[in-house]
């Protein structure tokens, strides 16, 4: 029994000293907020040595910094990402397109950024047949996997194939016989670029489809989460009065 | 002969082999399986461990990517394995990422074996780590079919135990062809070939004739068999030739003139021929198991089984004996016994032979040849026999024996007269007459005529005694002779002389005894018949004063002759304090007779009990006379012995009692000596009669205390009053000496009795000044007075006190 109580007074007094250490350092340095990336180039791009960078990654760092917030970007799947923040589990995410069914759990900032989903064709293909969205029933269409897009073509019913990377739906689509890559304009293009297959795909825009806009998300659930979009909201004004935020778009085009 | 299919050895073998290939087919098979078992609990789980790590970092990586469809592909894979139903990807947010499920082998049972050899557990889970971004541990969860693991496996167990029971089986069967073959048939063969020879049913083919055990075994026993059988032939012919001998031998016993008794050692009867049934009147069943001494009269069981013991197989010994079978059925027998020795039994063989003619003839003979055919007594030959076996005898005992040779007086004229039939008539009633009055052991013989000797072997072992015997015995031959005799209507009187002669003294060998006893006979003849003479003169003097003395006292009573003397007592002051009467006889031709010459003599022929009265009645009357005339004064008693025959008279103290009724005597006045002898012998009587007695007043002394049994007891128990000291230890008695230690001892025990004592005999002073010192009180003897008659004794002492 005395061995007992001697432990759990030690712990005790070591969770003591671990708190005040802890409070003394964030009120000595603020700890930075961990946000999550994917690589959705170009907004967010996450090269094979761990490095991210991107169009969103940097606006998001430059407001933050702007109002003398650190932040940290680390990459995961996107899937988790979205998992960890309906869980509260991290703080928040770049790049979140606003869903419906993401709102229970998400508090979106200021746009971020905003990206086109278009139909990609082949070069020389015939895209004369598309316009609107609903076209792409009669096409032959690729989405990748768990993307944003993809759900959307699932809740229109509109039949498509998925690939588990962009990459792997760009070449599906110039080498295999798929019609259309559902995909975002920007991304695709990036990728494309970066495969040097910028030379082999074409861009239509539908006339029905609006451009979707991306915005720093954050976890209802993860405390003081209101308190960093306002901080956000605050730096990217900042930014975009300072011009920063057009010289990072400019990077990427 | 056949033998029942569960007894037979080939049955017997499949069955032991059965069991026991049964047995250990379990046994082994359930090691094998135990050990398979392990190695298939081994193999299976490192086969579901092979898998999983095989497919671990996939299913990490498509938890980390909450990549459902690779999740899904890898859950298929993994319920793809038969071990496994159902697998499922639970990511680190707790919730299925994927699962795929079949339909798992139903069956109950085979999952409960299962679970309980395998111990297979329903589910396994497998934490997979997360690397990156994680919230908790990601599982793959695993469900084990167990019933398929278990049906396997039983399926080979199954088939393990079914090879097992049919290795078993065809083990068995191909045992049972190779034992069959090799050892049962051969063995019932064997046992069909040994019962034929037993039926006496005999092959000259072995029934196996290989060259193995089995062929040793019926070879040997073939060769055993043959010896056997000759031997058994050649005991059948003995048996035949026993059995023929012992129905001629039983012939021959049955047929025999003898009675024949075989007998057990202890007499036990065994077996006996129809001649013994016959002789003992018993059937032979009867006989068969009694014991042959019942039948015996001279043996009992004891002496004869001794006999039987000294009996031999070498020599016939011969005995004899008077069988008692039946009543009335008794016969004497000359037997021969031997001792037979048949098969290892010992036996006694008896052949009693009846031998009564034989014996009846003996007797006949002995009779002839012993014995007077007149009278029946023994003859002269037979007296010889007896006189000379006595002779011997009394060569070493010192015993005296007569031979009376007895002659009848003028039995001439009587056989003249009246004729030899009378003669002979009256020698058979003498004849019986002698023999009647004659002791047990002496032989009374006839020499022929008128002649009779008798043998008294044994008279006596003093000279004197015999003598006195033989002169009794010669009285009463004489007086039986004097009666008379009835004879064919004649009262005749006969009357015999006696010739005496007394051995070892006279003559020498029968022959010669019998001479001396004739010379006496013509003696006696001569002084004039009616008599009897010894050959020794002094002798016949002995007895004819004996003869005198007793004859004289008959007168001496009838004629008053006895006479009372009285010798005083006194004390040591010379005082008379008593006086003792004694008797004597004044014999008219040889004077006065002391009582030591006639006493004896009166008590052998018991006229001492007439004597004894009239002492007793004239020393009462003078007591009487004496009284009235007045005694000095310290006069205490009149002392009368009494003889102790007539002291254990019936009627002595009545007789007592009347004399002093009559004579007004008072009994304190009288004292009675009496010897120790009379008292010994009849002590409770004795003592009754002194105490009756004592009630009258009177005294008793012991008379010559100290020569007899001088026992303490009568001294403690019988009214005594006074210890009469024998005159042997008075006379010449001097202090210091051996009789005055005994003297002193004797007044010693007196005193201490509350007796007097008085001495007798005493003579001279030194003995009456010893007798004082040594504390007697009384004295008696010729030193005060000889005894002496009532007038002189009144005169000189009752007067002169």
């Amino acid at each position: 029994m005395k061995f007992i109580n001697f432990k759990t007074h030690f712990l005790a007094l070591t969770t003591l000293l671990i708190l005040l250490y802890s409070s003394y350092g964030h009120s000595q340095q603020q700890e930075a907020v961990e946000l999550y990336a994917v690589h959705y180039p170009p907004y967010m791009i996450v090269d094979p040595n761990g490095m991210i960078s991107g169009i969103d990654v940097e606006v998001t760092k430059a407001s933050f910094a702007a109002v003398n917030e650190p932040v940290r970007i680390v990459s995961a799947p996107w899937k988790r990402i979205l998992k960890s923040l309906k869980f509260g589990y991290i703080a928040g995410s770049l790049t979140c397109s606003i869903r419906e069914d993401r709102l229970s759990y998400l508090n979106y900032s200021e746009k971020l950024s905003e990206a086109n989903q278009v139909a990609i064709f082949k070069a020389n293909a015939d895209a004369s047949a598309l316009n609107n969205f609903s076209d792409l029933n009669h096409f032959k269409v690729i989405a990748v996997e768990g993307w944003g897009i993809q759900k959307e073509l699932e809740k229109n019913d509109i039949a498509h194939d998925t690939a588990q990377e962009l990459d792997d739906a760009i070449r599906s689509l110039i080498y295999r016989n798929i019609d259309v890559l559902y995909s975002g304009e920007l991304t695709t293009l990036y990728r494309a670029k970066q495969l040097n297959l910028q030379e082999k795909i074409k861009i239509k825009r539908m006339t029905d489809k609006q451009s979707d806009s991306f915005h720093l998300c954050f976890s209802k659930k993860f405390t003081g989460n209101e308190r960093l979009i306002e901080k956000f909201n605050q730096g990217l004004k900042l930014i975009k009065a300072s011009g920063e935020f057009g010289k990072i778009y400019s990077k990427y085009r | 002969m056949m033998t029942k299919t569960k007894n037979r050895i080939v049955y017997k073998q499949a069955k032991f082999v059965l069991i026991i290939s049964l047995f250990l087919g379990v046994v082994f098979t359930g090691l094998q399986l135990f050990y398979d078992l392990n190695e298939e609990k081994k193999s299976l789980f490192a086969g579901i461990d092979r898998i999983i790590s095989l497919h671990k970092e996939s299913a990490a990586l498509a938890v980390y990517n909450l990549n459902k469809v690779q999740a899904l592909k890898l859950t298929q894979t993994f319920v793809e394995q038969p071990e496994i139903y159902r697998a499922r990807l639970i990511d680190d947010f707790g919730e299925t990422l994927a699962q795929s499920d079949r339909a798992p082998t139903s069956n109950e049972k085979l999952d409960g074996i299962g679970e309980a050899l395998f111990r297979v557990p329903k589910q396994l889970e497998v934490e997979l780590k997360i690397n990156g971004l994680s919230h908790g541990s990601a599982k793959l969860v695993i469900n084990l079919d167990s019933s398929h693991i278990s049906s396997a496996f039983i399926k080979r167990v199954v088939v393990s135990l079914a090879f097992s029971l049919l290795y078993a089986l065809v083990l068995v069967a191909a045992l049972m062809l190779i034992f069959y073959h090799y050892l049962a048939r051969p063995i019932l063969d064997i046992s069909v070939w040994v019962e034929q020879l037993r039926l006496g049913i005999e092959s000259k083919k072995l029934p196996y004739t290989q060259a193995d055990e089995i062929g040793d075994l019926v070879s040997g026993f073939d060769r055993l068999w043959n010896e056997r059988k000759k031997v058994a032939d050649q005991l059948s012919n003995t048996v035949q030739s026993l059995s023929k001998s012992e129905h001629f031998s039983r012939s021959l016993m049955d047929s025999a003139g003898d009675a024949m008794f075989l007998c057990l050692a202890d007499t036990t009867i065994v077996q006996v021929n129809q001649r013994a049934a016959l002789s003992l009147g018993i059937n032979k069943e009867q006989l068969e198991g009694q014991k042959l001494s019942r039948f015996s009269k001279n043996y009992t069981d004891e002496s004869l089984i001794r006999l039987f013991a000294s009996f031999t197989e070498e020599s016939v010994i011969e005995f004899e004996d008077q069988q008692q079978g039946l009543p009335g059925k008794s016969l004497p027998i000359e037997a021969r016994g031997i001792r037979l020795n048949l098969q290892d039994v010992n036996y006694v063989l008896i052949m009693a032979r009846d031998v009564t003619r034989r014996k009846a003839s003996e007797r006949k003979i002995h009779e002839l040849a012993f014995y007077d055919s007149l009278t029946g007594l023994p003859n002269r030959r037979l007296f010889l026999n007896r006189l000379e076996f006595t002779l011997d005898n009394h060569q070493d005992d010192g015993c005296f024996g007569a031979v009376l040779y007895l002659d009848l007086d003028h039995f001439k004229t009587i056989n003249d007269s009246l004729g030899h039939g009378v003669g002979d008539s009256l020698l058979c009633q003498i004849s019986k007459r002698l023999n009647s009055i004659l002791p047990a052991n002496s032989t009374c013989s006839r020499f022929g005529g008128d002649e009779f000797i008798v043998l008294l072997p044994e008279v006596g072992e003093e000279s004197q005694e015999s003598i006195e015997e033989v002169t009794k015995t010669s009285r009463d031959i004489l007086e039986q002779m004097n009666r008379p005799y009835e004879t064919d209507g004649h009262t005749l009187y006969c009357s015999a002389s006696i010739g005496i002669a007394m051995f070892p003294k006279h003559g020498e060998g029968p022959e010669g005894v019998l001479r001396c006893a004739d010379t006496a006979l013509y003696r006696a003849k001569a002084l004039g018949r009616n008599g009897f003479q010894f050959f020794d003169p002094e002798m016949q003097s002995s007895a004819q004063q004996r003869l005198d003395v007793e004859k004289g006292l008959h007168q001496a009573l009838e004629n008053q002759e006895f006479e009372l003397w009285f010798q005083p007592q006194v004390e040591v002051t010379g005082k008379m304090i008593g006086v003792e009467a004694l008797i004597r006889w004044n014999h008219p031709d040889k004077g006065f007779i002391m009582p030591g010459s006639f006493i004896s003599i009166a008590e052998e022929s018991g006229q001492i009990i007439e004597i004894g009265k009239w002492v007793l009645a004239n020393a009462l009357q003078q007591l009487m006379v004496w009284v009235k005339e007045g005694l000095p004064e310290g006069f205490k008693h009149l002392a009368v012995n009494v003889s102790p025959i007539q002291f254990m008279q019936v009627d002595f103290v009545d007789y007592l009692f009347g004399l002093m009724d009559e004579y007004q005597v008072p009994g304190n006045m009288l004292e009675l000596e009496i010897t120790e002898n009379a008292l010994v012998n009849n002590f409770d009587v004795a003592c009754n009669k002194m105490k009756l007695l004592k009630l009258r007043g009177i005294s008793f002394a012991i008379d010559d205390f100290g020569t007899g049994y001088s026992s303490l007891r009568y001294l403690q128990h019988l009214p005594l009053d006074i210890l009469k000291i024998d005159r042997s230890f008075v006379t010449d008695l001097a202090l210091n000496s051996e009789k005055a230690a005994i003297v002193e001892v004797i007044i010693t025990i007196a005193d201490r009795l509350g007796l007097t004592v008085i001495a007798e005999g005493v003579e001279t002073l030194e003995e009456q000044e010893a007798l004082s010192a040594l504390g007697c009180p009384w004295f008696q003897g010729y030193l005060y007075s000889k005894p002496i008659s009532r007038e002189a004794l009144y005169k000189e002492w009752v007067k002169a006190a």
